[in-house]
């Protein structure tokens, strides 16, 4: 019994140890600050500041921010949003990783990094109403409520003259899932 | 393979190499510890482009463009990006964003202007078919016609004899022709083309180029992702006049895969039998000429600066003909220069090529086979007449030939072309030096709206 209980103990140990080093784990910047930023501990965000692993961004009336995780996917951040990076595992030598965001509210502007080209299942952005997937893109949400979010691929498009693969949004209320695979398209999620 | 094939492969990789690493500079990192310097930012911006990683030149323009709001520069660069991307929600949000803008000048207005008609004809879909008419006249002046040896001598078995009397050195030939093109766009991304062509070739003293040519042709493009795909076929026939009639078939591909707006691979394939009718003469039965030839190879294109274009391309050819001395094969290597001028195109290209023939060809040499190597260097200007109307509206002012001048305009090409082959070969009746200068005039009539 004695033994079970140091195992016990030991593994409690270990992943505390694990929880405590991914929430201070740095995983972005915040790429441009305008206007009044903050994260969860009230903390003012600026041109510059770092962004963890946990942490909730916090963009009030008439400001707005870019944020920049380390596998180069670009979060543009509107006014009166808040978003939070729940999941960030990033390896720079495989470009491998994972992304789960979640937008509580307010208006993102996300164009996918190295995560989402070598997986797009590892891109996961969490609204109120649904999930969205997607690969090889720029989109933008729109979340007006904890009832409607706005989702709308922006490109590149099937004519694009770069030689870009043409970007696919994937979409599930979680009952139903849908594609938008042309860009201006839009789908509205409702709870 | 020669000394010097082999130094010019060994350029062509160190200049492969030497594009590539001239255009990363900035870091990720760097970005991270500086993401609001401008000039930072601009550079890594074009530097990611030049890599072909537009999605990160995309973020860190509209970051720059959140910095530096009043930036006219930064926000018409966003934009000729989001048109290359084909992101037209967000290039027409951007475009009003920025007329409605009082700060933004006139000329940034005319250049969203000319955007806005982009996107108007990029709209539209493309015609289901296509068909067009082109007339050709091409004459050349060639110095060495009947390849006369540099040492005007020729070996007849293994023995220096002076070269035949009656070759003929300088002489220009003439071609006129004629071609229509008909194809059908299947779908945004393939199409489908068929051409048949009648050429009559003429030649001012001598009658080796004389004949009358019909051509025809398939080919089918198709656009996977990053690849391009063109397989073709072939038919040609000749109708000669002093030599045997002759036929080729042939079937192949010019493939494309682009790494990026700058850079390319580019890989083709061919197979081509030739057929002469049998023509009894001198030494032999012409059809004992017969032959198949395949060709490969692979080359590397690089643009910079949007008007220059690098390329290098290394090839594999071998020809097997009914007579063994007749056949052949070697490797070849290509670099060219192509620069954009506003009247015209002017390429700069060599060729190196080394052929290792079959057999022994024992009229010329008993115990000596053939290997040649030849060198061709190219100088070429081609382009519409409408780009060097205005240069040569002054002629016409003298000539008073100014309504023919204006009435050049559109769907009227020329080609100025100079080459220069020069061959070496172990057998001295192959090793000769032919310059041709060539002019070509086409005009086309497209016969579909």
């Amino acid at each position: 019994m004695n033994k079970i209980k140091f195992l016990l103990i030991s593994s409690l140990i270990f992943l505390s140890t694990i929880a405590f080093a991914n929430a201070n784990e740095f995983i972005g910047i915040v790429a441009v600050g305008i206007g009044d930023i903050s994260n969860q501990k009230n903390e003012k965000l600026i041109t510059g500041s770092k962004i963890y692993f946990g942490d909730t961004i916090m963009v009030k009336e008439k400001s707005n921010a870019q944020i920049l995780l380390l596998d180069e996917t670009a979060l543009t951040i509107g006014e009166k949003t808040e978003l939070t990076i729940d999941d960030f595992v990033y390896d720079p030598q495989t470009k491998v990783g994972k992304i789960v965001s979640n937008i509580k509210v307010g208006t993102v502007r996300i164009i996918t990094g190295e995560i989402s080209k070598q997986n797009p299942d590892n891109l996961e952005v969490n609204i109120p109403t649904g999930s969205v997937g997607a690969r090889g893109t720029e989109f933008i949400v729109v979340t007006e409520s904890d009832e409607k979010s706005t989702i709308v691929l922006l490109g590149p498009g099937k004519r694009n003259t770069l030689g870009m693969i043409p970007g696919t949004l994937n979409l599930s209320d979680g009952l139903n899932t849908i594609n938008i695979s042309n860009p201006g398209f839009q789908s509205v999620l409702f709870k | 393979m020669s000394q010097k094939f082999k130094q010019l492969i060994v350029f062509l990789i160190l200049s492969i190499f030497f594009i590539k690493s001239s255009v990363a500079e900035i870091t990720f990192q760097e970005i991270l510890e500086n993401p609001a310097d401008l000039e930072i930012n601009l550079k890594y911006a074009t530097e990611q482009e030049a890599l072909g990683r537009y999605k990160a030149t995309l973020s860190t323009l509209e970051r720059l463009s959140m910095l530096y709001p009043v930036n006219t520069d930064i926000k018409l660069y966003l934009i000729s990006i989001l048109l290359e991307m084909d992101s037209v929600a967000k290039l027409q949000l951007m475009i009003e964003t920025m007329l409605q803008d009082q700060n933004t000048s006139q000329e940034s207005r005319d250049y969203i202007a000319g955007i806005l008609k982009t996107i108007k004809q990029q709209a539209n879909p493309k015609p289901k078919w296509f068909a067009y008419l082109d007339l050709n006249y091409m004459q050349t002046d060639n110095s060495n016609i009947d390849g006369i040896s540099k040492s005007t001598k020729l070996l007849v078995g293994g023995v220096s004899q002076p070269g035949a009397s009656n070759s003929i050195g300088y002489d220009k030939t003439y071609s006129r022709g004629k071609s229509l093109t008909i194809g059908k766009n299947i779908n945004e991304t393939s199409a489908i083309s068929f051409n048949g062509g009648f050429a009559i070739n003429t030649q001012n003293k001598g009658d080796t180029y004389v004949n009358d040519l019909i051509s025809s042709s398939v080919s089918y493009s198709k656009i996977f992702g990053k690849h391009y795909f063109i397989p073709y076929m072939f038919y040609t026939r000749s109708n000669e006049r002093s030599l045997a009639d002759n036929s080729s078939r042939g079937i192949g591909f010019n493939n494309t895969y682009n790494i990026n707006q700058n850079k390319s691979i580019s890989y083709t394939a061919g197979y081509t039998q030739k057929k002469n009718n049998e023509l009894v003469s001198t030494i032999g039965s012409s059809d004992l000429k017969n032959n198949d030839t395949s060709s490969a190879s692979i080359g590397y294109n690089y643009t910079f600066s949007d008007i220059n274009l690098i390329s290098s391309k290394i090839s594999y050819t071998k020809k097997d003909a009914v007579l063994g001395w007749d056949s052949y094969e070697g490797p070849g290597l290509n670099i060219s220069y192509t620069r954009v001028l506003p009247f015209g195109v002017v390429k700069l290209d060599k060729t190196y090529l080394e052929d290792n023939y079959k057999g022994l060809n024992e009229i010329i040499h008993p115990s000596k086979s053939r290997e040649d190597e030849t060198e061709i260097s190219q100088i070429q200007l081609s382009g519409r007449i409408s780009q060097v109307i205005p240069h040569i509206k002054l002629l016409g002012r003298i000539t008073k030939l100014i309504p023919f001048i204006n009435k050049l305009e559109g769907d009227l090409f020329y080609t100025i072309k100079h080459v220069v082959t020069d061959s070496e070969s172990t057998l001295f009746n192959n090793s000769a030096i032919r310059k041709n200068t060539s002019f070509s005039i086409t005009k086309r009539f497209s016969l579909t709206k």
